[in-house]
């Protein structure tokens, strides 16, 4: 009868509960938020760009917002969507508010984005801005690419509301009427890139910039790189820059700090997880050309 | 007859329809753009109806699943009791706005997806201790790559190796663009090409026939 090999400490290293590493990866979370550490930001050129784009809309322009996620998204978009409109309330600007992504991004947008502005008291003021006058929300229209194209030629395509209210009942609404009437279109969510400048941006030679989720930073950074968008965020992190930018330091750049730990977190599972590989292959390939240790 | 209605009648509506928008997107002529708004309205309804004809269809798949006691019906049940709740509190007066349905939808629905999406997070994490080993030349390239990439997304790393970091910033503005661009550009020509052949009346089954035995 043989006896069982009893495995050895790195047998046991590399098949690790994995209970263990998400008590690593959670504490590596949770410990900069409680005690942030302030690590200094290395400003990138397209999120300044996003911030400049924003400060040189004309004065009395109007602005379409695409700030359209859902909730999963929102811890990691959510703070670019609150720091564009605390930008955007500062200017004598009126804003719409469009959403094509999923039914639920509307609810998102009041109940995790609109709380979090600066001088939100209800959904009827937002700062210094009146409902229906300075800003509307036309809430989720079904249809996706073809709901953007046929919203894009006629902004009264809705009949009614987010909240319900008629378009003929809404001040704002009555001097839009095509996509041409906006000065700049900016898109924060994860997704929809193309679509948004098929329909909104190439055929009215709309300005756009766009806060976009970190899986599709290659895919805008293309778009950015060609001078579609004017201005982008990479994530987080590009938001964290944004808010130094406006010296309005907000949830990302509290978030920041944990996505450095996290990082290194995982460069270093990495590094471990492969030098045992390497370590145990290269061991392996001695044992079976017949040299032992 | 039966060959005309199947096949050609809604290859030719395709056909037009493809022309008529595509043409529109490029040419200012009105009669065109006038269309093709109409068609747009048609497709924005049609997708509004295709919602509720999939919740029709599960509808039925689960109360199917229910009646014949399947594996886990007690989710469908449970699919199916959330659908009607959400539903009729929809339906309230203020139509979409109603309190309760709001406290639904805040209370339950988008914590549950944040949670969700949170949980992957963790299981990303042990997929990176567990599975991103460098096994193959090509594993040792995605592994450098990424490598470089997490150096340059973090600003700790980026402060603490500022000779290194860029790497990742040239990975991205580099073969990483140029990739994507390589990508769409094929999509787009394999787009133009299925919509020439739909254009062409050579692919049926963009109406729902197989071309080799002309069956539905």
């Amino acid at each position: 009868m043989t006896e069982k090999k009893q495995p050895g400490i790195l047998d046991r290293i590399e098949n690790i509960d994995r209970k263990v590493i998400y008590f690593i990866v959670t504490l590596a979370v949770i410990l900069p938020l409680i005690n942030p550490i302030g690590l200094p930001l290395n400003i990138a050129e397209e999120s300044v760009n996003y911030k400049n784009a924003i400060d040189d809309i004309p004065d009395g322009s109007n602005v379409l917002c695409k700030i359209d996620m859902e909730a999963g998204l929102s811890g990691e978009l959510g703070p670019a969507g609150v720091a564009t409109i605390n930008q955007l309330l500062e200017k004598p600007v009126k804003l719409v508010f469009i959403f094509f992504y999923r039914g639920d991004c509307p609810l998102v947008f009041v109940n995790n984005i609109l709380p979090n502005v600066n001088g939100y008291i209800d959904t009827t003021h937002l700062g210094n801005k009146v409902y229906g006058v300075d800003w509307v929300s036309l809430g989720y229209i079904e249809g996706h690419e073809s709901a953007m194209a046929k919203l894009a030629e006629d902004m009264h395509f809705v009949t009614v509301d987010q909240f319900g209210n008629k378009m003929s009942d809404l001040p704002l609404m009555q001097d839009i009427k095509t996509a041409s009437d906006f000065s700049l279109l900016i898109h924060v969510g994860g997704g929809d890139n193309a679509p948004v400048l098929n329909q909104f941006s190439t055929p009215y030679k709309l300005k756009t910039i766009c806060a976009t989720a970190g899986v599709d930073y290659v895919g805008v950074l293309q778009y950015y790189k060609a001078g579609v968008y004017s201005g982008i965020l990479n994530s987080l992190k590009g938001t964290a820059e944004y808010e130094f930018l406006l010296g309005q330091p907000g949830l990302a750049i509290v978030a920041t700090d944990a996505i450095s730990v996290i990082h290194v977190t995982l460069l270093v599972l990495i590094i471990i997880g492969n030098a045992i590989y390497i370590y145990k292959r290269m061991v392996k390939k001695d044992v079976k050309g017949g040299v032992t240790e | 007859m039966s060959q005309m209605i199947r096949k050609y009648l809604p290859l030719g509506l395709l056909t037009t329809i493809i022309a008529i928008v595509t043409i529109q997107y490029y040419l200012s002529i009105q009669v065109l753009k006038d269309l093709s708004s109409t068609i747009l309205n048609w497709a924005v309804i049609m997708a509004t109806i295709a919602v509720g004809l999939g919740i029709i269809n599960l509808l039925t798949r689960y109360m199917r699943n229910i009646s014949r006691r399947r594996e886990n019906w007690i989710f469908n049940l449970w699919t199916i009791i959330v659908i009607i709740m959400i539903t009729a509190t929809g339906l309230l007066y203020p139509f979409g706005t109603n309190s309760t349905f709001n406290w639904l939808l805040t209370n339950l629905y988008l914590p549950g997806d944040s949670s969700i999406y949170a949980m992957v997070f963790f299981d990303i994490c042990f997929a990176f201790w567990r599975a991103f080993k460098v096994r193959n030349t090509d594993a040792a390239l995605l592994l450098i790559a990424a490598f470089f990439v997490m150096l340059y997304n973090a600003p700790l790393t980026q402060n603490l190796f500022p000779q290194i970091a860029p790497l990742g910033k040239w990975l991205f503005d580099n073969p990483a663009t140029a990739a994507n661009r390589g990508i769409g550009l094929v999509i787009a020509i394999g787009t133009l090409a299925y919509s020439f052949r739909i254009l062409m009346q050579r692919e049926t089954g963009a109406v729902g026939i197989r071309e080799s035995t002309g069956e539905e």
